[in-house]
């Protein structure tokens, strides 16, 4: 499904068993929780909830996606390492833990990156005990996630 | 990234008649590292953590922090001593450590190509040429901090 965030609500279409004179509905991102609860107001501002719903990879992907954006804008001419990394929307990424592992893992597959750095934190190691390139880093951890031995 | 978003954070590049782009965006090397002709890995001092492609060496004696007076020496174990101008002398190789403006802290390095032009690395960017060490002076990488020279062999 694509979410295109439209002045800070994303649009939702709920099918289901859930009745409402409203067939439309947005909800609100921060009103989104990870406990796969969702917060929502119909016409008449009477809060609804609905649960039981899988939504949190969808939060995850788009909070990591909102991350790797700002992080990859804001750093984008920076050489320091550590700049780099203590930047506060890549903190916000590796705090997002192994859950967003897919997430880089599919971003690195699309372009070999310094966002490599993210699963040497999330991991607490390095792919290689030599230095080696970012491009080589990159497809080491793809086979590693390959190949299941990323848990 | 195109030649005009280049311009846009670099404002002094618009007068430069030198500027062009001269090599594809690449995230395997810094700027550090391109002043010292490496592509192959990032430079910087090592903090407290591993990272992959990340070079973890720094010269034994110099500070692992990135202050200027921690990159000159370090730029010294490749050869490079202080110098006080930019301008190209026959048998030299000069580099130009950028600061920001407290006057301490390192951002940047350039380096001077044979031709008297001079080359940067922008951050996980492409690399360019640009006509003088002060054309890519501004917001993002401060002020030109000190010029450095190595001899030829």
């Amino acid at each position: 499904m694509n979410l295109t965030p439209l002045k800070g609500l994303i649009p939702i279409v709920i099918a289901g068993s859930m009745t409402s004179e409203n067939s439309a509905f947005a909800y609100n991102y921060n009103d989104v929780s990870l406990n796969n609860t969702i917060n929502l107001r119909n016409m008449d501002n009477k809060q609804m909830f609905v649960e039981d719903i899988n939504y949190s990879g969808l939060i995850l992907k788009h909070k990591f996606l909102e991350y790797l954006s700002k992080w990859e804008s804001e750093t984008i001419f920076l050489s320091s390492v550590n700049q780099i990394v203590d930047q506060k929307d890549f903190q916000g990424i590796v705090n997002l833990g192994k859950n967003v592992v897919p997430f880089i893992v599919d971003q690195l597959e699309q372009k070999p990156s310094c966002l490599v750095w993210a699963l040497n934190y999330i991991y607490n190691k390095t792919i290689s005990n030599q230095t080696i390139t970012i491009e080589e880093a990159s497809s080491r951890w793809i086979k590693e996630y390959k190949l299941g031995k990323l848990i | 990234m195109t030649k005009e978003d280049i311009l846009k954070v670099f404002p002094g590049l618009n007068s430069d008649n030198h500027f062009k782009i001269t090599s594809p965006y690449d995230e395997n090397y810094n700027c550090i590292a391109w002043a010292a002709i490496h592509t192959d890995y990032w430079l910087w001092p090592p903090g407290g953590r591993r990272l992959d492609g990340v070079l973890f060496y720094w010269p034994i004696g110099v500070p692992k922090d990135d202050r200027l007076s921690s990159f000159i020496l370090m730029y010294e174990t490749y050869g490079y001593t202080l110098c006080e101008t930019w301008d190209l002398e026959e048998g030299y190789r000069k580099i130009t450590i950028y600061i920001k403006p407290d006057g301490i802290t390192v951002t940047h390095a350039s380096r001077q190509l044979r031709d008297g032009h001079w080359t940067s690395k922008l951050g996980k960017e492409n690399d360019i040429q640009h006509g003088n060490p002060y054309s890519i002076e501004g917001n993002i990488y401060g002020l030109v901090g000190a010029f450095m020279k190595k001899k030829l062999e």
